[in-house]
């Protein structure tokens, strides 16, 4: 067989969506049955990308900016309106049961295991489905659990699991079959800091040690910085961004944020004067600093770590302040949009 | 498609054993809820006895003929009803979105949907009918021939599909609405319970229901007047044995049809 | 507790769970359609066997088609199926909290239960009075029956509530109350009189049926409604001992799984 080197291949992709009036009451609910009042929305807008095979391409965008819309058309569940789509050679909608054998999937708040059931009971089903010789499905599932350290969750039921175990059941659950192209929906939605590490070093791995093709979606930068080689990034349904995370990275001028909490009250009290104003005055933050907002006694610093690393800003902080609490934080994709929107080349120059 | 069709069904077989392995894992409260639904329907059964102790005819028909009736309305809802347990999850595949999974197997969404539960314990109606059924084939002693066990057997497999078909309508109407919705009931359920009697006995536009928009009644009033020799003040037979299977299967197809629709709904919708 | 302080308490309860039934949806009016349904095929079936006689069991076929009408209108308010949530708080150990509240339990149920009941009685029981009176299937009793009726309806109801509280109960000590459930629905669909009147049962069963409670729900206050043979004031109180029996029944099985939650932990 030969196999095409495009994976995945998307012209001029758009999709609408009729959104129809909500009605309430019984007979509001009744006319809405029949009744096709309502707007279109345009969830995807005249995108076009391709994907070779083994890229690990990052699609990143706010809620709602059109990525699990473009995720489902990739995987065949939606109808494009008009564009052209074609995943490992194929239209994914007519071919879906087809490409289903080549594909795995995750989406991030949903499961596919089978509830009241241990997590191996899933995967023997799944490997039925799959058509997977018992053999192979013993193997392949051996080293998915012995990678992902599920040993020890394999025979409770899923409702008993934490969120990031099951998100390590997805994973192997969507994988069994050896895809070639395996998509990811928000992988690391809701977990803790300790799970998505351990989620993106699983992918990492995936990556490197099979070639495989991954897509991943998210509205985390952590996971795109980490991960991919490539990112689009979408917003209100357009494509704003496509290129290498270096040239992402020089967009959102790889800045990061550090909220500080100071201590507001009781250690300036000798003096009578108010701390909160007094903070905000006599805070002197180093050059690539800038205070994004400031509410009570919670200040959020934005910084460049190439001009100023974080140790180095904390103990800056620190001198001058009485602190309760740090915390770091990526830059929320939003900012990233924004700055794409205002043409903002960062530290480009 | 033959082929495919082939690997479906092998796919869709070993989910249903999946399924069955596991209730039988419980096996202690597997058997007292199986014996719990045998009391149910025992005791209906109970009751028509009670009532044949008063008369001794129903619309022109015996008790035995209606304890016929009663067991294949059993027998067929039963079955329809067991084969379908994997639809009472469709209200929350869609209200979570996880049907967005249903939709990414290498087998077609419905086979998939039925195959995660079959429960096995729903078929304790069967049994029950089966065995009513049997009591009064064996002492109404009709004469077994080849005929009259195909007409039977059909007229299992027809009452069959028009419930399981009735159990797929109302699982595809929740691609419009997740809302519990009990209006099926007075088609699945009711259409057993109105089947229990000859339906020559019901008001003509109640009849006409049953009849020719959900057939119920007619796959269970014809085959049964025809098999059981008895007069049709409807006149439904002879012509309507033949067209019995025709009746059930276009039903059927109507029912898939409208699940169709649904999931074609679902595809042009956003999450 | 005070006894008014019991009573307000349960009040409250039922003020509750009545606000949370009344928005009346469309689940309501298909599971309306629906009984309209069942009243019609149980009301001809049963019509169908006066074809040649006058009198079954003691009633003509007026009282046997209002029988149909009043115990179908009244199933949802007198119900012998469906969950209360204690089972389910029993597996998730959420009754561990429920036990830890100062209120008495049983009544707060019973209280929370009459609400569901209330607005049955509202959505289910008077639409379908009115279309089986419109069918021409109902005959009103005398006026000075109705209070008896009602009184009997609310004792049925109290009754109809315990035995599925006891069946849930079952679940402290079963796992699983499914099996129980099943067996409680058979014996009640019979002997509460939803498929047949006891009037048609043979003289033994007939006998069997007074030792056991179901006969006390639906077909008690249907009997007072058709004008019951033992008197309607005999019905009420029979009535009135069987949900005290349950009452104090449901009270000891309660604490005796109370103490095996607190023996065993939730």
């Amino acid at each position: 067989m030969t196999e095409p080197k495009a994976i995945v291949e998307v012209h001029d992709l758009r999709k609408e969506f009729r959104v129809l009036r909500h009605r309430t009451g019984v007979f509001g609910a009744v006319r809405g049955l029949f009744s096709h009042e309502g707007r279109t929305v345009r969830a995807v807008d005249d995108v076009s990308f391709t994907i070779e095979s083994g890229e690990l391409v990052g699609y990143v965008g706010a809620n709602g900016a059109g990525k699990s819309t473009t995720i489902k058309i990739l995987v065949g569940i939606l109808r494009a309106t008009s564009g052209s789509v074609r995943v490992l050679g194929r239209d994914p909608h007519r071919y879906r049961r087809q490409n289903a054998l080549r594909i795995g999937v995750v989406f991030g708040q949903r499961t596919q295991l089978w509830w009241d059931l241990p997590p191996t009971e899933s995967f023997q089903l799944l490997g039925t489905l799959y058509r997977i010789p018992p053999r192979e499905l013993e193997t392949r599932r051996d080293e998915l659990v012995d990678r992902l350290a599920l040993g020890s969750v394999l025979d409770v039921p899923v409702r008993k699991l934490s969120l990031g175990q099951r998100m390590r059941c997805e994973l192997t659950a969507s994988l069994l079959h050896s895809p070639d192209l395996v998509i990811l929906d928000e992988p690391t939605i809701g977990l803790d800091v300790v799970a998505k590490e351990e989620v993106r070093a699983f992918l990492r791995k995936l990556h490197a040690d099979r070639g495989t093709t991954l897509i991943l979606t998210s509205h985390d930068l952590g996971d795109i910085e980490r991960l991919c080689s490539r990112v689009l990034v979408i917003d209100e349904g357009r494509l704003l961004h496509d290129g290498d995370v270096e040239s992402l990275r020089r967009l959102f001028g790889h800045r990061r944020i550090l909220q500080i909490d100071l201590r507001s009250s009781g250690l300036r009290d000798d003096d009578g004067r108010s701390s909160d104003g007094e903070a905000r005055d006599s805070l002197h933050l180093p050059p690539g600093c800038e205070v994004l907002e400031q509410t009570g006694p919670r200040i959020l610093v934005e910084f460049d770590p190439d001009q100023i690393p974080a140790p180095e800003l904390i103990r800056q902080v620190l001198a001058q302040r009485e602190v309760l609490d740090l915390g770091l934080q990526e830059t929320p994709i939003e900012d990233v949009v924004r700055r794409i929107y205002r043409g903002d080349r960062g530290s480009e120059a | 498609m033959g082929a495919d069709l082939r690997v479906w069904m092998r796919m869709y077989g070993s989910m249903v054993a999946a399924s069955v392995r596991e209730q039988m894992s419980y096996r202690g409260s597997f058997a007292f809820e199986l014996l719990g639904r045998l009391t149910v329907t025992g005791l209906e059964l109970v009751g028509l006895l009670f009532l044949f102790e008063h008369v001794d005819a129903i619309a022109g028909w015996t008790k035995w003929e209606v304890i016929y009736l009663y067991g294949m309305a059993s027998i067929c809802l039963g079955l329809g009803e067991a084969l379908t347990t994997g639809f009472d999850a469709m209200p929350e595949l869609i209200r979570s979105g996880s049907f967005d999974y249903v939709l990414v197997r290498p087998l077609p969404a419905l086979l998939f949907v039925l195959g995660r539960e079959v429960k096995l314990r729903i078929l304790g109606r069967s049994l029950q009918g089966a065995l009513a059924v049997g009591l009064c084939l064996s002492h109404l002693m009709l004469l077994w021939d080849v005929g009259s066990v195909l007409l039977l057997v059909s007229s299992v497999i027809c009452g069959v599909a028009v419930y399981a078909g009735l159990f797929l309508a109302s699982a595809a109407q929740c691609f419009w609405t997740v809302e519990s919705t009990e209006m099926f009931n007075a088609f699945t359920y009711g259409g057993a319970q109105m089947t229990e009697y000859p339906v020559s006995l019901y008001p003509d536009w109640l009849r006409s229901i049953f009849l020719y928009v959900v057939p119920v009644g007619f796959v269970s009033y014809v085959p049964a007047v025809s098999l059981l020799g008895k007069s049709d003040p409807l006149g439904l037979t002879p012509w309507g044995v033949w067209v019995t299977p025709v009746v059930a299967g276009a039903f059927l197809a109507v029912c898939l049809f409208f699940w169709r629709l649904g999931v074609r709904r679902y595809e042009g919708a956003g999450g | 507790m005070t006894g008014s302080h019991v009573v307000s308490n349960g009040w409250a309860h039922a003020r509750i769970a009545l606000q949370r039934q009344l928005v009346y949806r469309f689940s309501n009016w298909s599971g309306l359609f629906t009984n309209c349904f069942f009243l019609y095929f149980r009301a001809y079936a049963l019509r169908a066997c006066y074809e040649h006689r006058d009198s079954i069991g003691g009633l003509d076929v007026a009282q046997i088609v209002t029988y149909v009408t009043v115990s179908q209108a009244f199933l949802m308010v007198i119900p012998a199926w469906g969950k209360v949530g204690v089972a389910d708080s029993v597996r998730s150990g959420q009754i561990a909290i429920d036990l830890a509240r100062p209120t008495d339990f049983v009544t707060c149920y019973l209280g929370s239960r009459f609400g569901v009941s209330t607005y049955y009685s509202v959505a289910r029981a008077l639409p379908l009075l009115v279309v089986g009176g419109l069918a021409g299937f109902l005959t009103l009793p005398p006026i000075g029956v109705l209070p008896i009726f009602l009184l009997s309806v609310v004792l049925a109801a109290w009754i109809a509530h315990l035995i599925l509280l006891l069946i849930e109960l079952s679940s402290f000590w079963l796992g699983s109350e499914q099996g129980v459930r099943w067996l409680v629905l058979g014996f009640s669909s019979l002997f509460s009189g939803l498929i047949l009147p006891i009037d048609f049962f043979p003289a033994w069963a007939q006998m069997l049926s007074r030792f056991l409670p179901f006969e006390q729900t639906l077909y008690a206050p249907t009997s007072v409604w058709i004008g019951a043979e033992a008197g309607v004031l005999s019905v009420v109180g029979v009535q009135f001992l069987w949900a005290v029996l349950l009452t104090a029944l449901a009270r000891t099985v309660f604490q005796a799984g109370r103490r095996e939650v607190l023996v065993h932990g939730g």
